[in-house]
């Protein structure tokens, strides 16, 4: 088996050559900046209505045009790209963070505590998780709070799996005996032994998993039952986009664009990554 | 002489997976042995490769239970033991493993690899911990210098000195050594041994030392017990077994070891076939396979442990009437 200490090396290498995974990456940064950066690069509050600039379309003050209440569609992007960015994030770090916890249990005590929880695994991917989510958020009020905990919830089970298989494979290293030997507790093993050689592959299921999120979430509000207008989300621009479709087309094309770049983005970098990382390819 | 780690009737087998139908089938890895440490000896244990070598290393030092059978620490089973016994277990017996790509964790700094057993045990913290690691790098023959860096930055023979400095900074009494040279280069086998060895008169260490290679086991040991498919077959002081074995498969083994001196060719008995998969072991004598003195007896009645001479011990029917 390859060491990770010596892939970490060629791992940077790797994935600066692959120039999808580094535009991505550029894409990734980008995004970041401007939703962080928003209420200084653009003159409009998101919910400043202007009665008399509305449906306007791209012009040179309102760059991507205005919607249907004469809300700027660009500063709506970008805060957004903010309700997007963090909704992604929660939701993914919530999963990797539910997933990683199950699979050290399940892969690191193994017997039946492993069956159950794989089997509890199983269970959960039996489940269309769209329509999961569906029905729960229908039973609770719309939140993006809400939102990101369901996302999250219903997510892990990939990221257990991973990391179950990792700390089966890491359980027989010998540094493991070692500190078995020299008398650690299990709760050190796992965290200073297990958990940090296993985290590779978790990062490409999160930055998957980022794209997934985004997605789900930008469904959830284009239902009406996501992230609740006046809040601007890229989900719920596009609704109220599509009653307008016929003459004021930049309000469907932009938001979508925003989404198809971002979820492109995420799955170039995470893809990048898991190639940088998978040892059978030596380019 | 009290021993510090005995092995009394230990036996531990593995039940081979298969699928969920039909019952796994059982492979015996390590069969009744009876083996005992004394302070300050040095134990060669030596057989083939699957002989179950590495099981009784990791039963020896309570990482994996024995099927039957008990270890015991000065004289107390490991499976009675309080908490505190066990931790003083924990501190006295420490392990050096065969692969030293795979004993160092890559993710911690040399320092942190060593010091870790001053950490989990709390012997030492802070700037005393870091002389104390520092102190131990001196020993192993490298430089403190070098707390700072990665595994993957050293050599194996490098590696392999690591992992000794982190099996002595417990302060043990017992070291058991599983295969410490088997994957290095023959140049550097040597160094590595020859630093055992003085760490050993150094520390005044009882050491278990497991290998494959004769000669090596040959060059350290006081006493020697050689193994075949789970079980000892030969135990007895290192002059005894090399000058005048009781065993036929310690009569293979010693005449496979390459002479020094092309002329003193002496007639090398090769073993017929393979090992016996350790799934279906021989009836009666384990060996009887191999054997070139096989008889009818060895094919129904599997020979017991015996005391051939004074501390000298073999599992054969024959061995009066073959070494006479």
């Amino acid at each position: 088996m390859a060491q990770k200490g010596w892939l970490s090396g060629i791992f940077w290498q790797r994935l600066r050559r692959n120039r999808f995974a580094m535009a991505g990456g550029i894409v990734v940064v980008l995004l970041f900046l401007l939703s962080l950066l928003a209420p200084w690069l653009t003159p409009y509050y998101p919910d400043a209505i202007d009665a008399y600039n509305v449906l306007m379309p791209p012009s040179a003050t309102h760059w991507l045009g205005t919607d249907e209440l004469g809300r700027d569609v660009l500063t709506r992007l970008l805060f957004g790209a903010r309700i997007s960015l963090k909704v992604g994030f929660v939701a993914v770090g919530i999963a990797v963070a539910v997933g990683t916890a199950i699979g050290l249990v399940a892969g690191y005590y193994g017997g039946w505590l492993d069956s159950l929880l794989m089997r509890l695994v199983d269970i959960m991917l039996c489940f269309p998780t769209f329509f999961l989510i569906l029905a729960v958020i229908a039973m609770l009020e719309p939140s993006i709070w809400y939102i990101m905990v369901v996302i999250g919830l219903t997510g892990w089970m990939g990221v257990a799996r991973l990391v179950r298989a990792e700390v089966l494979s890491l359980r027989e290293r010998e540094f493991v005996m070692a500190a078995r030997g020299l008398g650690a507790s299990d709760l050190r093993i796992i965290t200073r032994h297990i958990l940090p050689n296993a985290l590779s592959p978790v990062l490409v299921s999160a930055s998957l998993g980022v794209a997934g999120a985004i997605l789900t979430e930008s469904a959830l509000s284009f239902l009406g039952i996501g992230v609740q207008p006046p809040t601007p989300s890229w989900g719920n621009i596009l609704t109220s986009g599509k009653d307008y479709i016929e003459f004021a087309w930049w309000l469907s094309l932009f938001p979508g664009v925003a989404i198809l770049v971002t979820v492109l983005s995420y799955n170039l970098v995470g893809e990048g990554i898991r190639d940088a990382l998978d040892p059978r390819l030596n380019r | 002489m009290t021993a510090l780690i005995e092995t009394r009737a230990v036996s531990r087998h593995f039940i081979s997976s298969s699928g969920p139908f039909g019952a796994g089938k059982l492979l015996m890895a390590v069969a009744d042995v009876s083996i005992a440490l004394a302070a300050g000896e040095t134990l060669g244990i030596a057989g083939e490769t699957g002989c179950g070598k590495s099981t009784l290393a990791r039963i020896m030092m309570g990482l994996i239970p024995p099927s039957s059978g008990q270890v015991l620490y000065r004289g107390t089973p490991l499976n009675e033991m309080s908490k505190a016994g066990r931790s003083d277990f924990r501190k006295s017996v420490q392990m050096v493993f065969q692969d030293p790509f795979s004993s160092l964790n890559p993710r911690m700094r040399i320092g942190d690899i060593i010091g870790e057993p001053f950490v989990i045990h709390g012997i030492a913290s802070g700037t005393a911990l870091k002389e104390r690691v520092s102190d131990l790098i001196l020993q192993v023959g490298l430089q403190p210098e070098l707390a700072n860096r990665f595994p993957h930055e050293f050599s194996g023979g490098q590696r392999q000195r690591i992992g000794i400095a982190r099996a002595l900074a417990s302060g043990p009494q017992v070291l058991i050594a599983d295969e410490p040279v088997s994957a290095l280069d023959l140049s550097i086998q040597a160094q590595i041994i020859n630093l055992l060895m003085e760490l050993k008169e150094g520390h005044g260490l009882a050491l278990a030392f497991i290998a494959h290679d004769l000669s090596v086991v040959r060059h350290v040991s006081d006493r020697i017990a050689i193994m075949y498919l789970g079980r000892i077959v030969e135990l007895g002081s290192r002059d005894e077994v090399f000058s005048s074995c009781r065993h036929p498969y310690t009569e293979a083994l010693i005449s496979a070891i390459p002479k020094v001196h092309p002329s003193a060719k002496t007639g090398r008995i090769v073993l017929a076939g393979d090992v016996p998969s350790p799934l279906e072991i021989p009836t009666g004598c384990p060996f009887r396979s191999r054997c070139r003195y096989a008889r009818e007896l060895c094919r129904h009645e599997r020979p017991t442990l015996e005391e051939k001479s004074p501390g000298h011990f073999a599992a054969c029917h024959f061995s009066n009437e073959i070494f006479s």
